[in-house]
């Protein structure tokens, strides 16, 4: 029994203890190592109060990148203080510790050294990623299913977590990651520029509402941005801005388009080339050598240093953007709040055509514990008490991400923020990227062709071409061609 | 045996972290290592892939223009300010050489920033400022000439190779030459076209020889500036594909397979001419002094 | 003095104004109070984070990124490693390759010329996967062997040549004596190479200092980072983060190395007099 005991408190990172300033119960951990007996003495020589704590470490590694998201770091911190607090309240003599990095370097970065970690299996704890990542990790074995736990704390916080956001991290039937936030991708505008088009003020407010009904559609939103740009009140190519980058944006057009990534039954992935068609003949007209609406020179630009500051000077009439982006503004880019309300309005994707229903796209952040961790159950502990209506309206409000848990969306601290409230229906039209381990590279290839188009490289009948052959070729007989 | 014990750590050092991954680059290339850290057999898969890539070409004719810009840069670029600084005062001389080295002294990113926001096509890049004071435009400098920009950048830190060798061989001439020239009446951009320049011509030969093979290997400027764009590949050289491959994918892909064959082509291209140098330069004979041919 | 010469200087001037711009503008961004651009307002502001060694006064934001000491001293402990273990390594192999004849003695020598014209960047993958395998992937004893390596070649053949001028009669002559191998090592030569040793110890710090991709690609924690890679990872957050504070910190970075550099810089001239600087 004694070895037992030994055993577990041994398996515990066991460090000197601390003052904690309360008079405390002594604890059972009296009869266990040397080691500790050894502090015992050392404290009640000094102290006179304290029994020794055990310490628990969990490391977890998050990701931003904008730094508007640190919650998602320091709410496991938080979350093990609330722990700590309770087990010294209680005399349960454990003290748990989150330790790791917050890391604001760019998402291919961040990827790799998770994926070394894991494959060396010295992964942290806890991992916070992207929930489509679950497909890969989840097939390497990096990382464990969490169906049991969550099954056992279901009343604890689990059933109030918003029910659309279960699919997004389950894959194979099993459930590998806990929702941490979630967010809405829609098409920001400037209510300034529509003035200066002559739209009325009526026409302006009903503008969302109206692209919601499928009454404005995205050939409209491209005419729009074409108007601005010949009446001069934008720079050509400053029509509509999106991402300079790679990311999850870039299957929107397609799915508004009305067109499908994945084949659940199958479990493959598709491309309907006559929607890309469709898309890519949107793109080609809009690029620089046709209604020179978007900029030929916009991929490859620094998001921090040349896009944000452009969009928020209002330079650009569309921005492909997310919700968060409007934290990001007030946060770091000088934007004022009223400023926004004032100037910025925002929309779901419109429908390609008429007869279509809008969209957008939510990619939700996920919590995962990785294979290698030794603190399971401790670490599903952690992510639980932080998947709270408070913590997590704490996220939501500084980096502007949306609500996780339904009991969230009445918050007192949640409802502070404008935004939230407002931005809230967007989710009702949110499809996922599909929980393929090919997706990255479908989405790649997708990129590198829009990417061409806007350069001028291909017209929108090559374009279509490109995707194909490396579709195939990248993909091989995962992929679906229709 | 002094020998060994004196040249074991170098041995030691160079065949584990000089030899071994080169040898392994080769072994890599034929695998189709990813990701899944699966070290599964391919044969020539990824060569074949690499061949029929319709970016192959592009990435060739990217490679080619950023070695011939560049190296036409650190070549002339070297050259002539050896020449020049030979031809001034001492002090001064030493003090534009000092001067053209810094940049290969400062650490990469920093000279690599302080080059990315000098010329950025924003109203807040150094450049842009000037010319807004004077009154004359903007110009989106490493949007629109991204080759121009990479040759000034990677050519800033390149020519000063060049300029060391050649000031060195230069000052190596002997003066009663150069004095009988002047003597003549030869002026002084004759003197360095008909007689300086053909007494250094094995030095010219050798940076462009071993510049040639560095510019096709480098990429770390690349990296830190246009990172392959603005645009689709519009300035990926071979290498930096190699390196965007392994360790730049967004999601997941880390094809170190591909990538391996990719360096592979390079690695080739790189012992070959290592070889051919080694035979047109007579290298061998280099072990002692300085090699200067006077008639 | 003639057209041609006031011409000549003329140019000069140009064009140490051209080199030194860039750099310049990074020194006077550092020190200027607009956010960003240039200015003649001028401050310290943005030198603030020498006192603390912390970039950020938020309190939650300023955890995530390590103090600015620690990263210094790593870059110190990279720049230093590898001068010692370079020099230390370079000598006793040049000495050998100098003094003794074994038969492959010039293909050996000729292999290590070759060497260090191959593009060693190349090996960047392969080396990941060697350093992975020993356990010194994301350690900077990793960097330092892998960049020590890459420039072993050069460090090597540059000693040779100079333990080549030290004529073999002095040698001889302590031998004789009853000196023993390695105390005339010590005594004699070593000295008589000092040039050299300053020279390759000069570039061997420079390197070390200045090093990027390394770092880049094998240090995956920040507490491990060098100042190379801070300035990077901050280049990452333009926008959030003001470009003066990364002038600031890039001076911090370069200026050591430029000080260095100058008062260096006639050891490391002298070794190219019919040599190749790496």
């Amino acid at each position: 029994m004694a070895g037992l005991v030994v055993g577990g408190v041994a398996g515990w990172s066991i460090k000197p203890s601390e003052t904690t300033g309360v008079t405390v119960t002594k604890t059972v951990t009296q009869t266990v190592t040397q080691q500790v007996e050894r502090t015992v003495t050392r404290t009640e020589t000094v102290t006179q109060t304290q029994p020794t704590v055990a310490t628990v470490t969990l490391s977890a590694w998050t990701q931003g990148p904008e730094r508007e998201s640190v919650y998602r770091q320091e709410n496991l911190v938080l979350a093990a203080r609330k722990l700590s607090s309770m087990n010294s309240i209680l005399g349960a003599g454990v003290k748990v510790e989150v330790t790791g990095e917050f890391s604001t370097a760019p998402w291919g970065d961040y990827r790799r050294k998770l994926q070394l970690a894991f494959e060396s299996k010295q992964a942290p704890d806890i991992v916070l990623s992207a929930h489509i990542d679950i497909a890969v990790y989840s097939d390497n074995g990096w990382i464990i299913s969490l169906d049991d736990m969550i099954k056992e704390y279901w009343d604890w916080v689990y059933n109030d977590v918003i029910e659309s956001l279960w699919p997004a991290v389950s894959y194979k039937g099993k459930i590998w990651g806990i929702p941490q936030d979630t967010e809405a991708r829609p098409v920001y505008f400037r209510k300034d520029h529509l003035i200066k088009l002559g739209w009325s003020e009526d026409e302006i407010a009903s503008l969302p509402k109206r692209v919601e009904q499928g009454r404005f559609t995205f050939e409209d939103m491209l005419n729009t941005a074409a108007e601005a740009v010949k009446k001069n009140i934008v720079q050509p190519g400053y029509g509509i801005w999106h991402r300079p980058n790679a990311g999850p944006d870039w299957p929107i057009p397609y799915l508004a388009y009305g067109g499908s990534l994945y084949d659940e039954k199958e479990n493959k992935l598709v491309a309907e080339m006559k929607v890309w068609e469709k898309v890519f003949d949107w793109f080609e007209r809009a690029s620089m050598k046709n209604m020179g609406v978007i900029s030929d020179k916009l991929i490859g630009l620094d998001f921090n240093r040349d896009v944000h500051p452009t969009v928020v000077a209002g330079k650009t009439t569309f921005w492909f953007g997310g919700t968060w982006h409007k934290g990001q503004w007030v946060s770091s880019f000088g934007l004022a709040e009223d400023d926004f309300w004032r100037y910025f309005g925002f929309m779901l994707y419109p429908a390609g055509e008429k007869g279509l229903k809008p969209v957008t796209l939510s990619q939700p952040m996920c919590y995962m514990i990785s294979s290698n961790s030794k603190y399971v159950r401790q670490a599903f502990l952690v992510i639980t008490m932080a998947t709270d209506p408070y913590l997590n309206s704490l996220h939501a409000n500084k980096s502007a991400h949306l609500a996780i848990l339904n009991s969230q969306l009445n918050h007192s601290e949640y409802k502070k923020d404008r935004f939230n409230a407002e931005a809230g229906y967007l989710v009702a039209y949110s499809k996922y990227q599909p929980m393929h381990p090919g997706w990255g590279t479908y989405n790649k290839v997708l990129f590198d062709v829009i990417k061409g188009i806007e350069a001028g490289q291909f017209n929108a009948q090559r374009a279509a071409n490109v995707l194909e052959e490396e579709l195939k070729k990248q993909l091989g007989d995962a992929i679906i061609i229709r | 045996m002094y020998f060994f014990a004196l040249a074991s750590p170098a041995l030691v050092l160079l065949t584990l972290f000089l030899l071994a991954p080169a040898v392994l680059t080769f072994v890599i290339a034929f695998t189709g290592l990813d990701y899944r850290f699966n070290w599964n057999f391919v044969g020539f898969e990824n060569f074949i892939r690499i061949i029929r890539d319709p970016l192959t070409v592009t990435i060739l004719t990217n490679t080619a223009i950023f070695v011939s810009g560049t190296l036409a840069f650190n070549v002339g670029m070297g050259l002539f300010l050896a020449l020049l600084s030979t031809s001034i005062r001492e002090t001064t001389g030493t003090f534009l050489r000092a001067a053209w080295l810094l940049p290969r002294i400062m650490p990469s990113v920093v000279f690599a920033f302080s080059m990315t926001w000098f010329f950025s096509p924003l109203e807040t890049g150094t450049l842009n400022q000037i010319l807004s004071l004077l009154q004359a435009g903007q110009v989106a400098f490493t949007k629109d000439y991204p080759w121009p920009f990479l040759f000034l950048l990677n050519g800033f830190v390149g020519c000063s190779l060049g300029m060391v060798v050649f000031s060195s061989a230069i000052k190596s001439i002997p003066q009663d030459i150069i004095n009988a020239a002047r003597a003549d009446g030869a002026s002084g951009t004759t003197i360095a076209i008909k007689i300086i320049i053909p007494l250094i011509r094995w030095q010219i030969a050798f940076i462009t020889a071993y510049q040639t093979l560095s510019l096709l290997t480098s990429f770390e400027y690349i990296l830190l500036t246009l990172d392959g764009g603005p645009g689709y590949y519009t300035t990926e050289v071979w290498v930096l594909h190699a390196y965007h491959r392994a360790f730049s994918e967004y999601q997941l892909a880390a094809l170190y397979g591909y990538a391996s064959a990719l360096i592979s082509f390079l690695a080739g291209i790189g012992i070959v001419a290592s070889l051919i140098y080694w035979r047109v330069f007579r290298l061998k004979e280099l072990i002692a002094e300085p090699k200067i041919e006077v008639y | 003095m003639g057209l041609g010469k006031i011409l000549r200087y003329v140019v000069v001037a140009a064009l140490c104004i051209i080199v030194l711009s860039p750099i310049g503008s990074i020194v006077w961004l550092s020190l200027s109070s607009d956010r960003n651009r240039l200015s003649t307002e001028l401050t310290l502001n943005y030198y603030e984070f020498i006192q603390s060694g912390w970039l950020f006064q938020d309190p939650v934001y300023q955890k995530y990124y390590p103090n600015i000491y620690i990263i210094t001293l790593n870059t110190l402990f990279l720049a230093g490693s590898v001068t010692v273990l370079f020099v230390i390594i370079s000598s006793m192999t040049g000495y050998v390759l100098s003094r003794y004849k074994i038969p492959a003695r010039g293909t050996i020598l000729g292999f290590f010329l070759v060497l260090h014209g191959f593009p060693t960047t190349t090996l960047i993958i392969s080396l990941y996967f060697i350093l992975k395998s020993m356990n010194l992937l994301n350690s900077l004893w990793g960097v330092v062997l892998a960049r020590l390596t890459v420039e072993l070649p050069l460090g090597v053949w540059v000693m040779k040549g100079f333990y080549d001028s030290v004529p073999w009669d002095v040698e001889m002559a302590s031998l004789v004596d009853g000196a023993g191998r390695l105390k005339t090592w010590w005594h004699v030569i070593l000295p008589a190479v000092k040039p050299g040793i300053a020279a390759i110890s000069i570039f061997a710090f420079t390197a070390g200092w200045s090093e990027f991709i390394f770092v880049y690609t094998f240090i995956l924690d920040r507490t491990t980072w060098t100042l190379s890679n801070l300035i990077r990872g901050l280049m990452g957050e333009l926008g959030t983060v003001s470009m003066n504070l990364i002038a600031a910190l890039a001076m911090f970075y370069t200026l050591p190395i430029l000080v260095f550099f100058i008062f260096t810089q006639k050891y490391l001239l002298k070794v190219a007099l019919g040599g190749v600087k790496g």
